[in-house]
């Protein structure tokens, strides 16, 4: 499904850009639009070059690429929520890539909000930074390499006679101790990341109120570039949720989801 | 006659009575005895009208020839009605010409809740192992006194007792303002007004005041009495609750009425129970009116982004404990608002920063008070800040806004921004963090954007989603079975001579043939034939572990007898070797193509002896 859409837009836009190019200019590949908005932002053309990456992105294309750097074009056109969406999705396509955290960071530096989570004991602070380093695909490669070393394993002892000795035996445990711990550590990562649906605040200042409709009452008020996690959705109206457990309702069109 | 009231707490009394009935009862005769009924009756006390603040008297009594052995009914539910005590009970006997009644009372105190219809259901009752029940009670609520006693003409639609009857005192709420904006704080007062001596006050109904954040304010009904004329009628004022409320949402917000409860002294007229404070005393309840404030949301126009919330007026001051230090010596920054209005909500204001300082979580301390119907709030933050450089660093003062409600507009507040004069650290200081000759990051900036290396991804799709990962997944179960059938294999051959030399022969056969062929031109036929016969020969004796000296045709064809091949194929495979022998003695049989012929049926029968074993 998500190949033909990405089809369709693709022909569809092409067939726009044959059509207002009639002089029979050809359709430029989504590759040669990302180059020109990066010599856009060189020249300082920030306006042009987020342009070119929202192009690139209504090919269909979704790479951590063309997110980070429309982050950045929209950093300097002083988008500050925008910025922090795309570096946002930008995180999610290519978790730990430091240029994407260390933006993400500056950017969130700069938002009005302080939100102050919950702390986490040390351990799972240190497990989660590991896991968000690694992200989910990685650990998910990293399972399937410790099933074939633990098959391959159990063939060539197998293939022995008496090949399953004690210490063969430990080895094969600690084998699949491990495939477990990296399986568990994959799902869990897994469901954290793409489990948690993320919205970032577009506009200056929001109020959100205790229910979807303009007739409720404003519990308190968000800046732009805070991101929340959306918990539920009704028509025009996104409940979120703050990380020190504020919740309410916002308006979809304050929101950007990631 | 005689007659003896006897109260119900006067437990020796009723049974001194009681005795007495019992003594007298036979000399009734046998008359009394056989009339074991008793009338049950409801009523309520005072006659005339009901209202919601005046409590009233349910008495149900109960008489008969006997005195009643009466268990304290439980009443039923009453929608309308609260009990407010209850029962209180009296027995009474008379002896009257030789004929003896008795009869007890039993009272509730009741209070309507609210004007109109209201009944007060059957009330069922056990006397001496019977069940009686009383008529329901159909009863008009009017509603009672929340204000100054009107003149009689001015209320003809209320049921008003007699001049004088009825205590001249209320309970009023007021609010300081009746439209405000959200935050806005506003004071509310509940008085007692009174023409008349009041005891035994007592609150029995208060609001939960949802929609607002409260303060209590002190207050001494007593000593803070005034006088006021209300419809120009004297009154002594008590102020009995005073707060201040700041509304959390726009509407229209109603605040639910105070009920209380107290006895009113009345003056007899008599001077001389008056002086002797025989004058009577009345229960009274009074409520007040339900109070309804309007509240305006606040306007979005002009918002600023660093507005909290916090509505009233407010001024802004800061301070340092020093502007010179030593860089990594900590300096206080301190930043304090106060005014009219509250500041519970409002958060730490936005301390922009240059990296040269570490700026460290602001402390915060808050004090409120609330005199004369304002509420006064005072909030501070405390930020640490660390200097890692020496050098001149201007600290921008952080922005507070707030909502004038006076001016119905957003006010900006900024103190004077701070400078601060960092010296190198002393010689003792050298530990700091930042070492002698580091490169340190003059400004924080975002990093460049990424080049395109190779094509656009679509990653869109996580990595467990894709054929390849499941294939890679699934893929174990196909090699792994023939990983362990080769490796088993690998040491029986490595293993087993024999297994290992018939695992060879159709190999080392076809090899002996391929020479053959290359040699097919040079050979002359007795020994291109003799070599064939001993390729075939010596892949039965490699293919059953036998030595191929000895080997006869008829021993070779028992061989593979044993082994199931088709006799066609037995057949086959001794004809083609005596052909060879009859071709190694007859040499014109031995021409080129009938040698091909012999060495394409000789490989042809190894593939098949091998395909049959």
């Amino acid at each position: 499904m998500r190949g033909a859409a990405r089809f369709l837009s693709a022909a569809a836009l092409a067939l726009g850009v044959w059509g207002v190019g009639s002089s029979g200019a050809r359709a430029q590949t989504p590759e040669e639009i990302f180059q020109q908005a990066n010599v856009a932002y060189e020249k300082g053309d920030y306006e042009g070059a987020a342009g070119g990456y929202r192009r690139v992105i209504q090919y269909g294309i979704v790479d951590p690429r063309v997110e980070y750097n429309l982050g950045n074009a929209s950093f300097r056109l002083g988008r500050l929520g925008e910025a922090v969406l795309h570096y946002e999705r930008a995180l999610r396509l290519a978790p730990g890539d430091p240029d994407v955290v260390g933006n993400l960071e500056l950017a969130r530096s700069r938002c009005f909000d302080r939100v102050e989570a919950p702390e986490l004991a040390g351990p799972i602070r240190l497990l989660r930074a590991v896991q968000d380093r690694l992200g989910a695909d990685r650990q998910a490669i990293l399972v399937l390499c410790l099933v074939w070393c633990a098959c391959a394993l159990v063939a060539w002892r197998a293939a022995r006679p008496g090949g399953f000795t004690p210490a063969v035996g430990w080895v094969l445990a600690a084998l699949l101790l491990v495939t477990s711990a990296a399986a568990l550590s994959w799902v869990t990562t897994e469901n954290r990341h793409r489990g948690t649906r993320l919205a970032v605040v577009l506009e200056d200042s929001v109020d959100v109120l205790a229910g979807p409709g303009q007739n409720n009452a404003t519990l308190f008020t968000v800046h732009e570039g805070l991101t929340v996690e959306v918990r539920s959705e009704r028509q025009e109206w996104i409940q979120v949720s703050l990380p020190n457990g504020l919740h309410g309702w916002i308006p979809r069109d304050a929101l950007g989801l990631v | 006659m005689l007659t003896n009231v006897l109260p119900s707490q006067g437990r020796v009394l009723r049974t001194a009575a009681l005795a007495a009935a019992a003594v007298l009862a036979p000399l009734a005769g046998p008359r009394l005895r056989a009339e074991p009924a008793y009338r049950v009756a409801a009523s309520i006390q005072p006659a005339g009208p009901v209202t919601d603040t005046d409590p009233i008297q349910l008495v149900i009594r109960i008489e008969g020839a006997e005195a009643p052995e009466l268990s304290v009914p439980r009443l039923p539910a009453m929608s309308g009605f609260r009990v407010l005590s209850g029962p209180s009970t009296s027995q009474q006997f008379s002896w009257i010409n030789g004929r003896a009644s008795a009869s007890a009372t039993l009272v509730y105190t009741l209070l309507a809740e609210k004007p109109g219809a209201a009944e007060i259901p059957a009330i069922s009752l056990q006397i001496g192992g019977a069940t009686y029940r009383t008529e329901p009670i159909q009863l008009q609520v009017v509603k009672g006194q929340t204000g100054p006693r009107s003149p009689p003409a001015a209320s003809p639609g209320r049921a008003r007792p007699r001049e004088g009857s009825e205590p001249d005192v209320f309970v009023e709420a007021r609010l300081g303002a009746r439209e405000v904006w959200v935050g806005q704080s506003v004071p509310f007062t509940v008085i007692l007004f009174s023409a008349a001596e009041i005891t035994n006050f007592q609150w029995r109904e208060i609001p939960s005041f949802s929609g607002f954040w409260t303060e209590d304010e002190s207050v001494d009904p007593n000593a803070e009495r005034y006088r006021e004329t209300v419809d120009g009628r004297p009154y002594v004022a008590y102020p009995l609750e005073r707060k201040i409320l700041m509304p959390t949402s726009a509407g229209e917000i109603t605040i639910d009425p105070y009920a209380a409860s107290f006895q009113v002294r009345r003056r007899s007229g008599d001077a001389f129970e008056d002086f002797f404070s025989f004058g009577r005393v009345r229960d009274v309840i009074r409520k007040t009116e339900p109070v309804r404030l309007r509240v305006k949301a606040l306007p979005e126009a002009g918002r600023p982004p660093s507005f909290s919330g916090a509505v009233g007026s407010f001024r802004i001051s800061s301070s340092a404990d020093r502007t010179e230090v030593q860089a990594n010596e900590a300096v206080a920054l301190k930043l304090t608002v106060q005014g009219d209005g509250f500041l519970k909500s409002v958060s730490a204001p936005h301390l922009d920063v240059p990296p040269d300082l570490k700026v460290f979580e602001p402390k915060v301390s808050e004090s409120s008070s609330t005199s004369a119907g304002k509420v006064t709030s005072r909030k501070t933050w405390e930020w640490v800040l660390v200097p890692l450089v020496p050098g001149e660093i201007s600290i921008p003062s952080p922005e507070f806004s707030f909502f004038d409600p006076a001016q119905a507009e957003y006010r900006i507040l900024r103190a004077a921004p701070l400078r601060l004069t960092v010296r190198k650290a002393d010689r003792g200081e050298e530990s700091a963090p930042v070492a002698r000759g580091e490169v340190r990051l003059k400004r924080q900036e975002i990093a460049f954007i990424k080049p395109l290396r190779g094509r656009l991804r679509d990653e869109r799709t996580p990595a467990h989603r894709r054929p390849w990962f499941v294939a890679a997944l699934l893929a174990p179960l196909i090699w792994m079975p023939a990983l362990i059938a080769l490796g088993r294999r690998r040491v029986r051959l490595r293993e087993d001579r024999s297994f290992a030399r018939a695992g060879r022969a159709a190999s080392r056969a076809r090899k002996r043939l391929r020479g053959c062929e290359r040699r097919l031109s040079s050979l002359d036929a007795g020994s291109f034939h003799e070599e064939l016969a001993r390729a075939l020969v010596d892949y039965v004796a490699d293919r059953f572990d036998r030595s191929a000296a000895g080997l006869t045709y008829e021993v070779a064809d028992s061989l593979l007898e044993s082994r199931g091949v088709v006799p066609e194929l037995r057949a086959r495979f001794r004809a083609c070797l005596e052909r060879c022998d009859f071709a190694r003695f007859v040499p014109e049989s031995g021409a080129p193509s009938r040698k091909a012929e012999v060495l394409a049926e000789a490989r042809a029968l190894v593939d098949l002896v091998e395909r049959a074993l």
